[in-house]
């Protein structure tokens, strides 16, 4: 079987199934396949790059450099601006090729970078929360995150009155709120300064970014889950299964770093909705907190409202004592 | 060539390991390079106005208000039987202010609102009106730390009326079922 069809074998094979699934882009060629074959497609791999197409349709041929290219890109770090055009164009277009006649059929992913001068900051109130839960669905929707395993961001604690200790949450509860006695703390990813998880990354597939969200390259990542343990939040995610997004739930409004639909096996987390944020909106369980008890906005700014929280009100932060200088306040009235 | 870049992102990760300024420490040090980040125009097509003396804005109420403005009505109530018919405010439970159930209290004259001293105020400015009792809640909403945000973290933003989040004769949030059920995330 000569290399051309070997890889368009592979490519077919590992197409989604179900046209409808779609928010998935699947890495076309499994890794270990690829090594045994990687000596092979040396030569042939010159010949699609020299334009030698060797009897392959023209669909198939896309499809084939598409993969060829995505394989072997490099971390988001080390990409020209060109790479990232590159790179973005190319997964633009898998998701148009697997979804043709599907209500969201073209995405848009950002690459934009951080804004000079911002560092963002985020703050809760405790008073004010009610334990509806608005964020968390919000965020789901917003962030693509996986239907079938219902992959949530944010944890709201229901919590007894008196006492800060998430010993005595009940971060499952299932009633109707707000319980008399109780209050209602949420946490999320808390982008701290100084990240344990970037640290015990053995890839360098996660990082803190100018404006202080860490961020994960998805397609970088091994999925060794180090970054899961050594998170004192529990903020991150892992996808066990492969993400299945209905195509018509898809937000098409993505970010390289943000919310493009992820892999099976890759870790995940709260970007502070980085689509949102760079573009100078709020992120969306801001927008979708029914009491305004999130506020968010940039540190480096004196007049800022979370500026204001920090300065004028009695703020702390979760776990403080561990040096992870989390950028997420809970405040009082 | 794929152990080089494994090598280089070793480094990399190494190199960006060692900041550990408490974030206090970073907001002072770089106060002095930083200008405030202001550059968005538009406030995204919301129908607001600005709040008095200050850069926000907050969302527009009066055109959402059937037969506004109130002398619709108020000034020719017996000129048609139409207009009689509406009933209008009969079905209003009056359970704020406590201390009086008078409408007049708060509404009057054309634009709708009232204050104590016979001030009028327009329903888009209707927060001058709550202030006039709830002085701190008015602060920590001029500031930032009490009020639902629409649009925006930066400067021009728009947030949310009183009366977008109270109702005002009832202002209290009420108890119902959350909007989602949590997961436990897999392990």
């Amino acid at each position: 079987m000569s290399m051309i069809k070997r890889l368009k074998k592979l490519w077919i094979k590992n197409k989604p199934s179900k046209p409808l699934m779609g928010g998935k882009v699947s890495r076309p060629v499994n890794r270990r396949q690829a090594f045994k074959q990687l000596s092979a497609t040396a030569i042939a791999g010159g010949a699609l790059v020299n334009g030698c197409k060797g009897g392959v349709s023209d669909d198939d041929f896309e499809s084939l450099s598409i993969a060829w290219d995505e394989y072997f890109k490099t971390n988001y770090r080390l990409m020209t601006d060109q790479e990232k055009k590159e790179t973005v164009n190319r997964l633009q277009r898998i998701h148009q090729k697997n979804n043709l006649s599907a209500p969201v059929s073209n995405v848009t992913i950002s690459t934009q970078d951080p804004i000079p001068g911002v560092l963002y900051g985020y703050a809760f109130n405790i008073s004010k929360c009610k334990g509806y839960m608005d964020c968390v669905s919000a965020c789901v929707k917003e962030n693509n995150q996986d239907r079938k395993s219902n992959m949530q961001y944010i944890k709201i604690f229901e919590m007894d009155k008196g006492r800060i200790s998430l010993d005595h949450a009940d971060g499952m509860y299932h009633h109707d709120v707000p319980m008399p006695g109780k209050f209602y703390m949420g946490t999320q990813c808390f982008q701290c300064e100084n990240p344990p998880c970037v640290d015990v990354c053995p890839v360098g597939a996660t990082w803190k970014e100018k404006d202080g969200i860490v961020v994960i390259d998805y397609d970088w990542c091994v999925g060794c889950r180090y970054c899961e343990a050594a998170c004192p939040y529990w903020a991150r995610r892992f996808n066990w299964g492969e993400p299945e997004v209905p195509n018509k739930d898809l937000n098409p409004n993505q970010h390289y770093l943000g919310n493009r639909p992820r892999q099976k096996g890759v870790m995940e987390k709260c970007t502070f909705c980085i689509q949102r944020s760079r573009a100078g909106n709020s992120p969306a369980c801001v927008e979708a907190c029914p009491t305004g008890a999130r506020v968010f906005g940039n540190l480096l700014d004196p007049q800022s409202e979370i500026r204001y929280v920090i300065e004028n009100k009695k703020v702390f932060r979760l776990k403080e004592e561990l040096g992870t200088e989390p950028k997420f306040w809970y405040f009082m009235d | 060539m794929r152990f080089l870049i494994f090598g280089s992102m070793l480094l990399l990760g190494s190199a960006s390991a060692t900041t550990s300024d408490s974030v206090f420490e970073m907001i002072q040090s770089r106060q002095s390079e930083v200008v405030p980040y202001d550059s968005f125009e538009d406030y995204r097509g919301q129908n607001s106005v600005i709040v008095d003396g200050h850069s926000f804005r907050v969302l527009k109420r009066s055109p959402f208000i059937e037969r506004y403005p109130c002398k619709n009505c108020h000034e020719h109530p017996s000129d048609s039987s139409e207009m009689q018919s509406y009933q209008a405010h009969w079905d209003q439970k009056m359970l704020h202010p406590q201390f009086s159930d008078s409408c007049s209290l708060c509404h009057g004259d054309d634009k709708g609102l009232k204050t104590i001293n016979g001030k009028s105020i327009s329903f888009d400015h209707s927060y001058k009106l709550c202030a006039q009792c709830h002085g701190i809640q008015f602060k920590d909403w001029l500031w930032g730390a009490h009020g639902k945000r629409v649009v925006g973290w930066q400067a021009k933003r728009v947030i949310q009326n009183c009366t977008g989040c109270h109702n005002p004769h009832d202002p209290s949030f009420k108890k119902r079922k959350p909007a989602t059920f949590a997961t436990y995330p897999q392990r």
